[in-house]
């Protein structure tokens, strides 16, 4: 048997299903400090940011692996900031998880990164709402 | 180096009229992210990545099993052959913005999952 919520459940916000003080790496890194990272935290997204610890991206395995087979690794610039596809879809942890969701599909996103104060706080992604989906369905 | 060798099977796939709960269920049972979907006669029709399956439910806060897999896949999806070498299956990738593509044969018959990183980690071992 499947279990559904009831129409009147609680909608939840991202604070309440994001994963808290996820790894961050800096715009000047190199890609190896990318991969590093993110096969050490078992993740795919890594917020990137700027000298004063703000937002200015984020980077995922796909874009590190796209930069690499066209060859931006070789080039003499900024690394980490060169293989930024997207501006970062920046949300705040009291932000409800449909908006967020529907921002995320609208924008061709498999992440959010939640925001507060300025600061990184979190982050969700496409795997954590299937996550999300699998086990609200759960008996 | 081809396409077979480095390719991640036997594909995961779903058929196009099961409903997005099932995918999900079944891509969380495999820890996969993207699943071929299949006709009645077990040919690809089109992908789904959790993407399409999970934001779409959240978003649109909708029942999961009542929305089909044909719903929220990409039909028509960019496929490549077993035989096709790793350079052409990487100019496909890049040229489309796919970092994963599935692999069909001659009959459109999915046998496996091919990605950049597959790509990049066995480009790197030929390196070292």
């Amino acid at each position: 048997m499947v279990w559904s919520p009831p129409p009147s459940a609680r909608p939840l916000t991202i604070a309440e299903v994001m994963k808290v003080a996820p790894p961050t790496i800096r715009a000047d890194a190199h890609f190896a400090v990318a991969h590093a990272l993110m096969r050490g935290h078992g993740v795919r997204h890594l917020p990137v940011l700027d000298e004063e610890r703000r937002l200015i991206g984020v980077l995922s395995h796909d874009d590190l692996y796209t930069a690499e087979a066209t060859d931006a690794a070789r080039a003499p610039v900024d690394f980490i900031a060169a293989a930024l596809s997207a501006p970062p879809c920046a949300v705040a942890p009291g932000d409800l998880v449909t908006d967020v969701a529907r921002e995320m599909s609208a924008r061709g996103l498999d992440c959010a990164v939640v925001v507060d104060r300025g600061q990184v706080v979190g982050l969700f992604t496409a795997s954590d709402s299937l996550a999300l989906l699998t086990d609200r369905a759960a008996p | 180096m081809k396409c077979m060798e480095i390719m991640s099977a036997p594909a995961r796939t779903v058929r196009a009229e099961e409903d997005v709960l099932f995918a999900a269920c079944l891509m969380r049972e495999h820890s996969v992210g993207f699943l071929a979907v299949c006709d009645a006669e077990g040919r690809l029709v089109g992908v789904v990545t959790e993407r399409d399956l999970a934001l779409r439910v959240c978003a649109e806060n909708e029942e999961a099993k009542d929305i089909s897999v044909s719903d929220v896949m990409t039909p028509h999806a960019i496929t490549c052959h077993p035989t096709h070498s790793i350079g052409e299956v990487k100019r496909q990738m890049l040229l489309h913005h796919h970092s994963v593509l599935a692999v069909a044969d001659d009959d459109e018959r999915p046998l496996g999952v091919i990605s950049l990183r597959d790509i990049f980690e066995a480009t790197a071992g030929e390196a070292s």
